[in-house]
């Protein structure tokens, strides 16, 4: 007789089991095999063949083992399945109410049997579901945090911020006076002044407020105290500082009060600190002020309605709403108008209205937007990933189906079933919002970190309790869509048909359809989102072409503060002209060139230039061009290699009458429309009190300078030189080029610039080319952004893409391979199979573009240079979409059609 | 023939009732449930091993070696605590669910 024991000896490898466990088993199957042996011995078999018969009994020892292996170990049930089993059986005869929750604690188990059972599924579900969320969660907080979060003020519903532009005191002091739909009503004037804290120059964000400011956002003071109506009397002199200025600048000092700050070369009172909880709107949206000037507005030195100073601030009276005060206040313009046309009237005439809106409205301006755009792109790729998890729901149908008509059949309730089935889609969609929120976490930080620098309110975003809030909502509404379709199948409970379903792989063609409209719907919202994506990364690549106009290679800017007692013209003419000379002896440097204001510089967000509106033709005929006038030295066109028609300013220019002038294009355009303004004489109108009319003489054009911002166009400038009319002015920027190392170059800069002044503060000095790239900074951030979400969308939608065509091809693949088999050509039979896919992309794909088609519209604010219909961006995107849908499809009808027909027979 | 799938399913009851009443071992198991069911679901080696020690990994039958004289050593199978609540509970709706599914069968194949 064969040695039994030595042949299963010899094939079973059950390397992971104890000794005895496995001598155990090893015996028991060498027995069993004797036995069949002996059988076959008894039934007349000659030996030889008996031996035979006995080792065919175990056809794949290899399988065998495992199938052993797998049943000494994965069967093993986890104490906690064990003892929620026992708690049900016990809360069972407690009786009725006890029994909802042991149908409940039922359900959990099943659930997490069937995790146990399908790792896959549940790991590709909770990994796709957790990826929607965790996008959503994030930009939710990010919207959550700048637009819904409440500012940080007493019933902030009732401030208001008076809409651009900012406002002369005459017209702030009328409305004050005659409104009455406000409880308090101020305005506020920040600017940099230069002070004396600390052992370096410094610029202080000042705020001269008028009264009334501090009680509209509630301040109050943690040192001294804040203003009294005795202290608007006269210049702006007596000071509150900022917490962050007390303890930077002052050391924490509590006996800073009565001491004196010099700001602009005025010595300030200080009277009080403010409670570090204070944050002021400009606090709220990036630098918080530092000093805070008491500023009566009727003081003499600003009573003028050219001084366009003041933003404005309101909280109107407890149950008032802004608009309501906004139509008052119009209503006393109205009348203003009349008694007061100085003030009150724009230059048309016509009363000068306001706009009134809501603070945080006002505050987030245009990010609002992008922002909402935003949320609108990840709640689509949210639906996409729930379409997505929907659809691998019904790719494992038949198991369950299976499943769900045993169970009926052996009595459990609709309502059971339905709850069972919920019960799991909720743990799913729980699972996948702990993994979102995790992500939340982590995207959070990403945006905090790759925040282009503009976004107000960013550092009020974080994953709180209204965050965590919404992601759970958000992952219970997502686990209810995808799972009440199969529950409501269930409740229907056509047993019969789900049993033959389940029993002979039949087509179901209900089902069938629910796949293809959640494929096709994901393939329609992935292309919304690819179109958007589309749109906004090619306007942000036609952005990125334009040419400024100018060169910005090795160019650095160095903003002079050149204000105050110490700046009297002709010290400010002076300084420029030594800074001039001395400079460029320096070896670092190999040109410096003087204006008011250089392309991409902002002072504080503001450019800076006079706007001069009336202007005389050569004909002599009035005209009225809205223009900036920057007055620069000659080199400024020299050094930023600017395209210039004509000449640049030379020597004797500075006192040159008809002052000789060098205009942008976009001037000449207007100034001279039928000849060329080359060389012409024209007239600027107010340039000087008490000079109506100063004859100039066009000796230069410099065409597409782009001063701005890249998506400005060419503005509409005259340039006087900067010696004639420049020193007029508190502000000044050096341009300079420098060869070799920027640091060196500024740190020399910097050493040249103190030696001169000691006390001038020197913050704004920075490289042209980083201005530029800031610029782009925000376009490039949200088309990144909306990138990534239309790239993730697009890899879920070939998932769904993939697995309803794995599903598709399974079913069919018996006939596939006989097919194959008896003949038929591979290449056409794959077609046949992708026939069915492309049908569904391209009316997936027509169904997309025409959503986008009306969804763009909301992108028009963030588009550059294309329209939101770019015909090139939505056809490049379908073609995209439609590739991607037809590549996923092949690998399933290849692998289908090169399967052995032998293989999928024995299977079936 | 009944399909792989519900075999699957009525596995375990087969098995707890072959060995409701006395101690089998694993080759006389197999053969009765082929006897039993009219020759329709054979047990192969390569199933049914695997059920048993799932079985008594789930603690529902344990296995005892038993020498007798004149008959060779085996492990024989018989029926915990557990196990007979559990067949008891089983074969309450297995006769449910074969009346329905008999039920539904024979009615769509009427």
């Amino acid at each position: 007789m064969p040695d039994w024991r030595e042949f299963v000896r010899a094939n079973l490898t059950l390397n992971d089991l104890e000794n005895l466990r496995e001598e155990r088993i090893a015996e028991e199957l060498a027995l069993q095999l004797e036995d069949i042996y002996r059988e076959a011995l008894e039934r007349g078999l000659p030996p030889g063949e008996a031996e035979e018969w006995t080792r065919s009994q175990v056809p794949d020892w290899e399988l065998f083992s495992r199938l052993l292996s797998r049943a000494e170990h994965s069967n093993r049930r986890p104490v906690a399945e064990v003892t929620m089993e026992a708690s049900e059986e016990k809360l069972r005869r407690r009786g009725q109410i006890a029994s909802v929750l042991a149908d409940l604690l039922q359900d959990v188990r099943h659930t997490f049997r069937s995790v146990r059972t399908q790792p896959v599924f549940w790991f590709t579900t909770i990994l796709i579901l957790g990826l929607g969320i965790g996008a959503t969660t994030t930009i939710f907080s990010v919207v959550d945090g700048v637009l819904l979060k409440q500012l940080p003020y007493d019933e902030p519903e009732r401030i208001t911020f008076f809409q651009n532009p900012a406002f002369s005191p005459p017209r702030f002091v009328d409305w004050k006076e005659q409104s009455g739909s406000f409880e308090y009503l101020a305005g506020v004037w920040t600017t940099d002044l230069s002070g004396n804290g600390g052992d370096r120059p410094a610029e202080y964000a000042t705020g001269l407020m008028t009264p009334d400011f501090f009680e509209i956002f509630d301040a109050r003071a943690s040192l001294g105290r804040l203003f009294g109506s005795q202290d608007y009397a006269g210049p702006p002199n007596r000071a509150v500082l900022g917490y962050g200025t007390w303890q930077r600048n002052f050391g924490s000092d509590p006996d800073v009060i009565g001491q004196t700050i010099t700001l602009n070369g005025l010595d300030r009172e200080i009277i009080g600190g403010l409670d570090p909880s204070f944050s002021s709107p400009r606090g709220l949206s990036g630098r918080e002020t530092d000093v805070w000037l008491a500023y009566d507005p009727h003081w003499e030195a600003l009573w003028s309605p050219g001084a366009l100073i003041l933003s404005v601030f309101g909280r109107v009276r407890p149950g008032l709403t802004i608009p309501a005060a906004e139509a008052e206040l119009n209503r006393i313009i109205d009348v203003l108008a009349v008694q007061n046309p100085t003030v009150h009237t724009d230059h048309e005439g016509d009363p000068h209205y306001v706009q009134l809106s809501g603070l945080q409205v006002a505050l987030t301006g245009d990010t609002r937007t992008a922002l909402l755009i935003l949320l609108g792109a990840v709640t689509l790729l949210l639906a996409i990933a729930a379409a997505n998890v929907a659809n691998l729901f019904l790719a494992r149908g038949l198991d369950r189906i299976g499943e769900v008509g045993v169970r009926a059949a052996m009595g459990a309730s609709r309502m059971r079933i339905i709850s069972q089935l919920l019960t799991e889609s909720a743990t799913l969609a729980l699972c996948g919002g702990l993994l979102g929120i995790i992500l939340a976490f982590a995207g959070v930080r990403a945006f905090e970190i790759l925040n282009p620098g503009n976004i107000p309110l960013i550092e009020r975003i974080t994953v709180d309790g209204r965050v965590l809030f919404f992601a759970l909502a958000i992952s219970l509404v997502t686990g209810l869509l995808f799972g009440l379709v199969p529950a409501l199948r269930a409740a229907r409970l056509d047993i019969s048909g789900m049993m033959n379903d389940s029993l002979r792989s039949g087509s179901s063609r209900a089902k069938d359809r629910l796949r293809t409209l959640l494929v096709g719907s994901e393939i329609a919202l992935t292309l919304i989102l690819l179109t958007g994506a589309g749109l906004l990364f090619n306007s942000f690549l036609h952005l990125q072409a334009i040419d400024p106009g100018f060169d910005p290679d090795d160019l650095i800017g160095v903003e002079l503060q050149i204000r105050g007692p110490a700046y009297p013209e002709q010290r400010r003419l002076e300084l420029v002209r030594n800074l001039d000379r001395r400079l460029e002896a320096l070896p670092e440097i190999s040109g410096v060139a003087t204006g008011i204001t250089i392309p991409f510089q902002s002072w504080g967000g503001i450019r800076t230039g006079w706007l001069r509106w009336d202007w005389k033709t050569p004909e002599r005929e009035d005209r009225e061009i809205w223009t900036m006038v920057h007055p620069a030295t000659g080199d400024y066109f020299t050094l930023l290699g600017a395209e210039l028609r004509g000449r640049t300013f030379q020597p004797g220019d500075e006192t040159a009458y008809p002052v000789p002038v060098i205009v942008s294009e976009t001037f000449a355009a207007e100034i001279c429309p039928d000849e060329d303004a080359l060389g012409q004489t024209i007239w600027g109108c107010d340039w000087r009190q008490d000079v109506p009319e100063t004859e100039l003489r066009i000796i230069g054009i410099v065409s597409g300078l782009h001063a701005w911002g890249l998506d400005q166009g060419s503005e509409l400038t005259v340039f006087p030189p900067w010696e004639q009319y420049g020193p007029e002015n508190p502000l000044a920027t050096l341009l300079i080029k420098y060869d070799g190392n920027p640091a060196a170059a500024i740190d020399a800069i910097r050493e040249t610039i103190w030696s001169e002044d000691p006390d001038m503060p020197l913050d704004n000095i920075y490289l042209l080319e980083d201005q530029i790239a800031e610029s782009l900074a925000v376009p490039r951030f949200f088309s990144t952004l909306f990138l990534t979400f239309a790239l993730t969308a697009l890899l879920l939608a070939a998932g769904g893409v993939y697995a309803a065509m794995l599903y598709t091809v399974g079913r069919q693949r018996r006939e596939l391979s006989i097919r194959t088999a008896l003949g038929a050509d591979r290449s056409r039979l794959i077609r046949l199979v992708q026939k069915r896919t492309l049908k569904i992309t391209v009316i997936g794909v027509f169904a997309g573009a025409a959503g986008a088609w009306f969804l763009t519209d909301f992108l028009e604010s963030m588009v550059f240079g294309i329209t939101v219909t770019d015909p090139v961006t939505f056809v490049l995107v379908a073609l995209i979409m439609t590739a991607v849908a037809l590549t996923t499809s092949y690998l399933p009808a290849r692998k289908a059609t090169t399967t052995d027909p032998m293989e999928v027979l024995r299977q079936e | 023939m009944f399909s792989p799938e519900l075999k699957k399913g009525s596995v375990e009851l087969m098995v707890l009732s072959v060995i409701e009443n006395e101690p089998r071992h694993g080759y006389d198991i197999g053969k009765r449930i082929e006897t039993r069911s009219g020759g329709q679901i054979q047990f192969h080696i390569t199933s049914l091993y695997p059920v048993l020690y799932r079985m008594e990994n789930r603690g529902w039958i344990t296995g005892r070696w038993v020498e007798k004289e004149g008959v060779r050593r085996r492990c024989y199978y018989s029926l915990t605590a557990e196990g007979k609540k559990i067949l008891a509970r089983e074969k309450k709706k297995w006769q449910a669910f074969t009346a329905a599914v008999n039920e539904v069968i024979g009615a769509s194949h009427a």
